[in-house]
């Protein structure tokens, strides 16, 4: 997966993607045991075009076919490996991107969003595995708790994670 | 909860906790043989259903014999 990561900060250094960062199940196992999944989610901001303000994948699809990598569905097969790219829909996510930070693996260099973002983020998605992977990031300790109770009041998550607490971590 | 059910819970976490703690590098590879294993089994096919009929003909002939 480094190649990966390589291909990335290549397409970060060619201008064809602004900041990038690993998210969903990848960006969760930099702190938490590897859980299975088949894709990887890159968040980017992605530059625009001079005089325009229109956002498009566009240029990341021409890059990437251009150096041979095919598309399916809405990924593109990076070294075997689905990967999906996504702007930031929420301004949690856009937080997460700018906050994300430098992770080396295997000598290359990548960004991954933070542990209290990811399960910020998982706690907003609210799907049964968003659950599933919280309950983890509580009990593997990877969470700074004041950091965690920040995001959460300025998302205005604070209830919703009040809530959770009562259904999934009180005895 | 039942005491062994704790004892289970709780060895289930501190599991988590040594995979949790291995090098990034590390973690990744594991996920990689996830799924090779996975596309490896999606890959197997299951035999062709056999014809209850023709099955039950063959037989009748083998003990007939």
């Amino acid at each position: 997966m480094d190649k990966i990561f390589a291909v990335l900060n290549q397409m970060e250094s060619d201008g064809v993607i602004g900041r990038y960062a690993i998210g969903g199940a990848v960006g969760s196992i930099f702190w938490l045991e590897p859980i299975t999944t088949k894709d990887l989610d890159v968040f980017v901001m992605l530059p625009t075009a001079p005089g325009g303000s229109l956002l498009t994948l566009g240029p990341i699809y021409e890059y990437l076919l251009a150096r041979g990598y095919s598309p399916q569905g809405q990924f593109i097969i990076i070294e075997g490996w689905a990967v999906e790219f996504v702007p930031p829909g929420t301004p949690l996510v856009e937080e997460a991107l700018a906050q994300a930070v430098a992770r080396d693996v295997n000598g290359v260099s990548t960004r991954v969003f933070t542990a209290e973002h990811l399960a910020a983020i998982c706690l907003q998605v609210g799907r049964p595995k968003d659950h599933d992977r919280v309950i983890r990031f509580v009990e593997a300790g990877a969470l700074d708790a004041e950091f965690f109770e920040t995001i959460l009041r300025r998302h205005d998550l604070w209830q919703k994670w009040q809530k959770f607490q009562q259904t999934y971590l009180e005895p | 909860m039942t005491e062994l059910m704790r004892q289970l819970t709780a060895r289930k976490v501190e599991r988590r906790r040594q995979l949790a703690a291995l090098p990034v590098g590390e973690k990744l590879r594991m996920l990689e043989e996830m799924v090779a294993a996975t596309k490896a089994i999606s890959a197997t096919r299951p035999p062709k259903p056999v014809n209850p009929v023709q099955f039950s003909r063959q037989e009748i002939q083998i003990h007939s014999k």
